[in-house]
């Protein structure tokens, strides 16, 4: 279980990131920070945010790409899209494994 | 030290909200009936006194609780960090925050290994701001430094902190005189007990309110010069490790900061 030793695992622990990795998990498809803040029930902004954590430990992958503004029909604004990365589901699996120790202790 | 447990079960018992209600009770109590107290009938009287008196235990418990507390912690964290010297790190960054809320802050950030260091923490006096080493891997930088921000924040307010503090000392004082002033009008010649018991209720009501007023004041600090994000996340890390958020003597409930941030976000 690497995961606890590099330090990702404490930084995944944040209730909010992980209720983010596990829809970017869930849902196989590349998400915008507007869908995963509706799933969540968080502000886009605080999204953001944590988007970006996850963005610097390597969990996650952002892109950026232009669609048309809402109201528009010229006007065109960058939207962030996020995407798991491989590390992703090591974390996940590594968490799992944990949490079968954990229960296989009690 | 095994008969105590039942004293150690009824601090538990005090969570603040019941603490603030009885608090807030003994001061009605102390300014309504208290006042005009004599002009019950006796039976009367005696129920009051009574039920007064076992209210009244818990403001004095709970300032026990509140100062041998912060007591007991302090020597900890002074007989610990003998043996282990908090290290020093050096963010860059603080010193542009300190720069930007007008500070002239150049000091490196300590950290600590101490177990009873819960949370950053800083020293009025000395000014130095130090964080326990498990936040290192918890929080991410721009977390650690809205933390780091919200410490900047209460150096910062720390004459408005200290005047509001010597404010709220005196409130007592002018509780006392404004009650003894009725009760001068109402033809008694001395205070009773009851108000000054309330008086005193009263005073830690308002200490209470200064504490989480400076909080506040800090984290407002914190969101200009670092964001609302950052913070956020940080209270609501906290939020998933106390059992119950209402608040403290000393800090406001976490849900509360959120509520207040989350409107700048």
């Amino acid at each position: 279980m690497k995961i606890v030793y590099d330090g990702t695992a404490q930084l995944v622990m944040h209730p909010v990131r992980f209720k983010i990795l596990k829809h970017i998990n869930e849902s196989h498809k590349k998400q915008f920070v507007e869908e995963i803040a509706k799933a969540i029930d968080e502000h886009p902004r605080l999204v953001s945010h944590h988007l970006n954590v996850l963005q610097d430990i390597g969990l996650i992958e952002c892109t950026y790409e232009t669609t048309k503004a809402k109201g528009s029909k010229r006007r065109r604004v960058a939207v962030r899209f996020c995407t798991a990365t491989p590390k992703l589901a090591e974390v996940f699996n590594d968490v799992a494994k944990a949490a079968e120790v954990l229960v296989e202790a009690k | 030290m095994d008969d105590l447990t039942w004293l150690k079960e009824f601090g538990r018992f005090l969570t603040f909200r019941i603490k603030r209600r009885v608090m807030i009770s003994v001061v009605v109590l102390a300014i309504i009936p208290s006042t005009i107290l004599f002009y019950f009938p006796l039976e009367l009287r005696y129920f009051y006194a009574i039920g007064f008196t076992l209210l009244a235990t818990v403001p004095i418990f709970s300032t026990v609780q509140l100062v041998t507390g912060s007591a007991i912690q302090l020597i900890k964290i002074a007989l610990y960090n003998r043996k282990h010297k908090p290290k020093e790190i050096y963010y860059p960054e603080v010193k542009r925050i300190a720069k930007k809320m007008g500070l002239d802050y150049d000091k490196p950030i300590y950290v600590t290994d101490n177990p009873n260091v819960n949370g950053p923490c800083v020293n009025l006096f000395s000014k130095k701001i130090t964080i326990p080493l498990s936040w290192l891997t918890k929080c991410h930088r721009s977390e650690i430094l809205a933390a780091i921000g919200h410490e900047l924040g209460h150096i910062k307010n720390h004459g408005k902190y200290s005047k509001e503090m010597i404010l709220a000392s005196f409130a007592p004082v002018g509780f006392i005189f404004g009650l003894a002033f009725i009760t001068q009008i109402l033809g008694l010649l001395y205070i009773p007990i009851f108000i000054q018991i309330g008086s005193y209720a009263f005073m830690m009501l308002i200490l209470s309110y200064v504490f989480w007023r400076n909080e506040y004041r800090a984290d407002e600090e914190s969101r200009k010069t670092v964001g609302a994000a950052p913070l956020i996340a940080v209270f609501e890390m906290l939020q998933n490790q106390v059992k119950k958020d209402e608040g403290s003597d000393t800090h406001p409930p976490l849900h509360d900061r959120i509520r207040r941030l989350e409107s700048f976000l």
